[in-house]
């Protein structure tokens, strides 16, 4: 449960971090693991590996955030260090080369079984539909457009602090976003056509 | 406007763009079913992503467990009560 903090009382939760405090690291746990679990989640399309990539960019964060000089920028640097893990992980696996676009061959995206059981069940199953979607548009699109797209639209950062997470400039980040925007609205425009299809074929018989 | 210019404008209204001649747009509607159907799914389309845009996992809470083990200092051994007593 992450409550809402100011900057200055990240700044000083980060500064008695660097002098040793584990409760504080806690408290810096309790509110980011979730956006950068989600984050990681987005970029990857797994959730067991976002549950190792999120533990791994925590451990990382605390064994070197004693290096951090300006603790006001911590939550870019955290979301680098999770976004470096993320395409480590994919280079090693080779992941990222591997990705089929074709939909029916995709299989590894693995949903929720035990998550949100308050959601009703119409609304779950809509869920579940679209993020498989998005996430196999996301696990097609080249990385640069992935994780820029994933933090405007799922992170609701500002294009300025995404420059500051991926390093890229204002004008990349600005269309390589509106790349990656054209493509998701591509996909689900092309899933409501096939469903409108689907639908049509299934009143034919009728 | 005709039905290639309405469409590049549904798409950038779809997109928040604020230079979109909306009541141009509503006239064509009101007269071409095909756009009207263009109009419809993207309209779809874009409530879906907004619906996927709000939604987001729990972390499990064993991550926190195992981050905790690894980091919290081990009480030292080597002091005033070592504790296992192998002789009673």
């Amino acid at each position: 449960m992450s409550a809402e903090i100011s900057q200055s009382e990240i700044e000083g939760t980060v500064k008695r971090v660097q002098q040793g405090s584990v409760e504080d690291f806690h408290k810096l746990y309790d509110l980011f693991s979730k956006p950068i679990y989600n984050f990681i989640w987005r970029l990857i399309g797994s959730t067991q590996d976002a549950e190792d990539l999120t533990q791994e960019t925590f451990l990382k964060v605390h064994r070197e955030i004693k290096n951090v000089r300006q603790p006001g920028q911590f939550k870019f640097w955290l979301y680098r260090v999770a976004r470096n893990e993320v395409y480590q992980k994919l280079r090693r696996s080779k992941k990222a080369s591997e990705i089929l676009v074709d939909s029916t061959t995709i299989d590894y995206f693995d949903f929720l079984p035990h998550h949100s059981p308050d959601i009703d069940p119409e609304k779950r199953a809509l869920h579940q539909e679209l993020n498989k979607i998005i996430s196999q548009t996301l696990q097609a699109m080249a990385p640069k457009y992935r994780d820029v797209f994933v933090l405007a639209v799922f992170h609701k950062m500002s294009y300025e602090d995404i420059t500051q997470i991926v390093d890229r400039s204002l004008l990349s980040v600005k269309t390589d976003i509106y790349r990656a925007r054209v493509t998701v609205k591509e996909a689900l425009n092309q899933y409501l056509k096939i469903g409108d299809r689907r639908q049509a074929i299934g009143e034919g018989r009728d | 406007m005709d039905c290639d210019e309405v469409r590049v404008q549904i798409s950038a209204l779809m997109d928040d763009n604020q230079e979109v001649q909306v009541k141009d747009i509503h006239d064509h509607l009101g007269s071409c079913s095909s756009c009207s159907e263009f109009y419809e799914g993207k309209l779809k389309v874009t409530e879906w992503l907004k619906e996927a845009e709000n939604f987001q996992l729990e972390p499990p809470p064993g991550i926190w467990e195992r981050i905790d083990s690894e980091i919290t200092p081990k009480p030292k051994t080597s002091g005033k009560k070592p504790a296992p007593p192998s002789k009673k």
